[in-house]
């Protein structure tokens, strides 16, 4: 699904809470006690905001998606 | 505030004994039924209260024992409350290590700070993970049918004691090896070590009774380990604590159970009260819920919010000087975060104070947030569906006893139901 963000996982700090899969349960997942993210996400925007949002040690980070090189505004 | 400990007191039987009363009554049952109008009062001067929680409703501060003349705060709001619960540098949870030693013992994931308590928990985190789910399901829905067959063929009853406080102790007592004809003693044990629950002394003596009798089982398991067991995992872990990594001590493996117990004892139980009550009380959205099962996570997770079973996180220790919304804290402060305040803040959560389970999901704080964040969330989460669900499928026609008052919500340092006396058709 896209979305105009791109999800970065700070697994260093991860305590394995999976809150994020409580409520994203579509995008991320766990391995080997950390957070993971899933091949296939489809869950909301919104899904993945309150996910991020919920997490406890805040190592989910959606980057905005920048606009292509061609309509930046260069000057 | 008006006693509702009157209707518990009524009641008899196991889970209702002695220890069950006196427990309720301890942790703030019938001292405060509603506080939320004084917390939107209170929002009204800014985030965060000069004072205690238990202060505001008038009711003896337990941390007055320990630092008499602490300054104390209060956070009401979600924003600051998430703040301070994820900025364990400068709101320590170590400062309360002394008042909750009685229950925990010298291991405490509660009073401790990184990196010690980060070593703890990723050790036992895996055991509450999604995968290591059936640890403990294996026990719940077969725990629920025994109890629902006890009582079904009588048509009514107070399934508040009868039901929902008989099988979250159960479980973790199952998960951890306690033989069957033992858990009726195990479960008196773990009431008393519930935070605030009994006397110092008391609790002291059952995490002291509990650590003999889980000895046997550790020993046991190191001989034999199983699949799939608590104990086994344990046995099994290995820290470093700067002499490389080790084999946890039995001492360290029965700290950790101490801390286990209180935290599941005391909040999975009364948050299915609360569920019911709250149910119960709404007929349409009973049915809606009983005819769409989808719901009933929707259900809980809002019941949580609006009415959680903990009214408010361990109390953090200031460890510098520093500032809350702008207003000065110093060094040594105690500061509690109101998670019933910030759950109901108007800034988080339209019309906060009503129960709205189709409101847009949100993040709450019902499990509180940063490195101290419910280790058992996604277990507590399961046993509540499971125990709604198995309800729905067998007493198809719950409903409140017209013959009973209606039960209230109560309580300061647990929320919990007055009873849920309900009729069914057997």
């Amino acid at each position: 699904m896209a979305h105009n963000f791109r999800i970065r996982l700070d697994r260093a700090r991860c305590i394995g809470a999976e809150n994020c899969s409580h409520f994203a349960p579509a995008t991320f997942g766990n391995e080997d006690g950390q957070v993971v993210l899933l091949p296939e996400p489809h869950d909301s925007e919104a899904q993945i905001r309150a996910a991020a949002g919920a997490c406890p040690m805040q190592v989910i980070h959606l980057d905005p998606i920048n606009p292509s090189k061609d309509s930046s505004n260069e000057g | 505030m008006k006693d509702s400990t009157a209707t518990i007191t009524k009641a008899q039987g196991v889970g209702r004994s002695d220890w069950e009363r006196e427990t309720t009554s301890r942790t703030g049952a019938g001292a405060v039924d509603d506080p939320y109008p004084k917390f939107a009062e209170l929002r009204q001067n800014g985030p965060i209260h000069h004072g205690s929680t238990f202060e505001i409703f008038g009711v003896p501060d337990p941390t007055r024992d320990v630092w008499p003349d602490a300054h104390r705060f209060t956070i009401i709001s979600f924003a600051e409350a998430e703040q301070v619960l994820r900025d364990a540098e400068t709101f320590s949870n170590a400062g309360i290590r002394r008042m909750t030693e009685y229950v925990f013992g010298p291991v405490s994931l509660m009073g401790s700070d990184d990196p010690e308590h980060r070593q703890y928990r990723l050790l036992v985190q895996p055991a509450f993970a999604r995968k290591s789910l059936s640890m403990w399901s294996q026990f719940v829905r077969p725990r629920l049918d025994e109890l629902i067959d006890d009582f079904i063929a009588k048509g009514r009853g107070d399934i508040y004691f009868d039901y929902c406080a008989q099988f979250p102790v159960y479980v973790i007592g199952m998960a951890l090896g306690v033989k069957r004809e033992d858990l009726e003693q195990f479960h008196e044990w773990a009431a008393k070590l519930q935070v605030a629950a009994a006397p110092p002394d008391e609790a002291r003596a059952a995490r002291e009774a509990v650590h003999r009798y889980m000895l046997d089982i550790v020993n046991e398991r190191r001989r034999a380990p199983r699949e799939n067991d608590l104990i086994t995992l344990l046995v099994q872990s290995e820290i470093d604590e700067g002499e490389g990594l080790q084999k946890l001590s039995d001492e360290q493996i029965l700290g950790l159970i101490s801390n286990l117990l209180p935290a599941g004892a005391g909040t999975t139980y009364r948050s299915l009260g609360i569920t019911l009550v709250t149910l119960l009380e709404r007929p349409a959205l009973l049915a809606q819920v009983r005819e769409d099962r989808t719901l009933v996570p929707v259900v809980i997770e809002e019941v949580l919010r609006w009415n959680g079973p903990v009214l408010v996180a361990p109390p953090r220790l200031a460890t510098r000087d520093t500032e809350i919304a702008g207003v000065a804290v110093p060094k040594d402060s105690i500061v509690e975060c109101c998670i019933a305040a910030a759950n109901r803040d108007p800034a988080q959560f339209e019309n906060p104070d009503v129960f709205d389970p189709f409101r847009p999901q949100k993040p709450t704080l019902s499990f509180s947030t940063g490195p101290h964040f419910c280790v058992g969330s996604q277990v507590a989460r399961m046993e509540l569906v499971t125990a709604l669900n198995a309800l729905l499928d067998r007493l198809p026609d719950l409903r409140f006893d017209p013959d009973q008052p209606q039960p209230t919500l109560t309580g300061l340092w647990y929320r919990m139901p007055t009873g849920v006396p309900a009729i069914w058709t057997p």
